[in-house]
């Protein structure tokens, strides 16, 4: 192994105690023999391995699970369907311009929904009108005009 | 981290807080430390365990217990602890007091080791000069003791991008440790 394997080694899995026994043997026996290598191996453990091995592990404060245990009440799941009668509750107590659109929008509807019924009862008066007329024809096919004038009068 | 039975998780997934209480005795000193390491500041460390915390309630319902807890709660909290460095504005101020403190531990006797103080300094410093990947795998191996592999599990990498995140890592912290004149 050359100095570069043996030195990538040193910043991994030489250090993590993640090798082979065969690999093991043959970087402790590089190191022995190279002095560059060793220097190297030396100052890794120093500075990037050793300074966080000493520290000392700390506690989280005791207010924290208070503070955590009151925003878990404060975000309690609500109980199904709550959010539905949420949701209805604008209905019984409703805001003027939500009322106000309501109005408009139960409006719109009715008239679309009545159109039609409207439509026909037009056209039944029409045609009522219309049999009026016809019935209202004179006895043996001679209509029954009254013109109301003196005319008709003088000749009937 | 402390062992937790799959039978305080179930309770405290139900909605006993008895039981998740159980799951922040034996859970918080790690959550808070990685938290502390990742974010470099004590009082961002607070707001992401509690975060960590919130998460953990909310998601339990929805833990798979094929996968480890453990890494779950290890998964959750890098993540978070990540995120919240990342968004954090105080990068900036922090970095020029740590500067400072570098400068000032170069001029103090070397290898004080017995200072804890000026230990945590100078890690304090180590780990700003790091970006928060290198900073969480550098934790996670180093302070929490944890194997390659579960590093791997717990940042959702393979363990060759573990490796190389370690070894970027502690090249650039020799190149500081050079600077600062501590291989003297």
């Amino acid at each position: 192994m050359n100095c570069e394997k043996i030195k990538e080694l040193v910043l991994t899995d030489f250090s993590d105690n993640r090798l082979d026994e065969k690999t093991k043997w043959q970087v402790n026996q590089h190191l022995d023999s190279c002095a560059n290598c060793r220097e190297f191996y030396i100052s890794v453990n120093k500075v990037a391995i050793d300074p966080f091995k000493k520290i000392e592990k700390e506690t989280p404060p005791d207010y924290l699970w208070y503070r955590i245990k009151e925003r878990i009440g404060d975000a309690k799941p609500k109980p199904a369907f709550s959010g539905v009668f949420e949701g209805l509750q604008v209905f019984f107590h409703p805001k003027p311009a939500f009322a106000l659109a309501t109005i408009a929008m139960v409006i719109i509807v009715a008239s679309v929904l009545f159109r039609p019924y409207l439509r026909d009862r037009e056209l039944n008066i029409y045609l009522n009108d219309q049999m009026d007329f016809v019935s209202n024809l004179g006895q043996n096919g001679s209509p029954q005009i009254n013109l109301g004038t003196s005319v008709e009068e003088f000749l009937l | 981290m402390q062992d937790i039975s799959d039978k305080i998780l179930v309770q405290a997934a139900a909605g006993d807080m008895d039981s998740f209480h159980e799951i922040y005795k034996a859970t918080s000193g790690f959550v808070y430390n990685v938290a502390h390491r990742i974010t470099n500041s004590r009082e961002d460390a607070e707001d992401v365990t509690q975060e960590v915390f919130l998460k953990i309630h909310k998601n339990l319902n929805n833990f798979q217990f094929r996968s480890s807890f453990k890494t779950w709660v290890y998964r959750i909290t890098v993540n978070t602890a990540i995120n919240a460095t990342k968004k954090t504005s105080k990068d900036l101020n922090r970095r020029v007091d740590f500067d400072k403190a570098i400068q000032s531990l170069g001029d103090a006797p070397k290898e004080s080791g017995v200072d804890k103080e000026a230990n945590e300094l100078k890690v304090k410093a180590l780990l700003d000069k790091l970006n928060p990947d290198q900073r969480a795998c550098v934790v996670l191996r180093e302070i929490e003791g944890l194997s390659y592999e579960e590093i791997a599990k717990s940042l959702k990498i393979n363990l060759n991008t573990v490796r190389s995140r370690l070894k970027r890592a502690r090249a650039m912290l020799m190149n500081i440790g050079q600077k600062r004149g501590d291989l003297k």
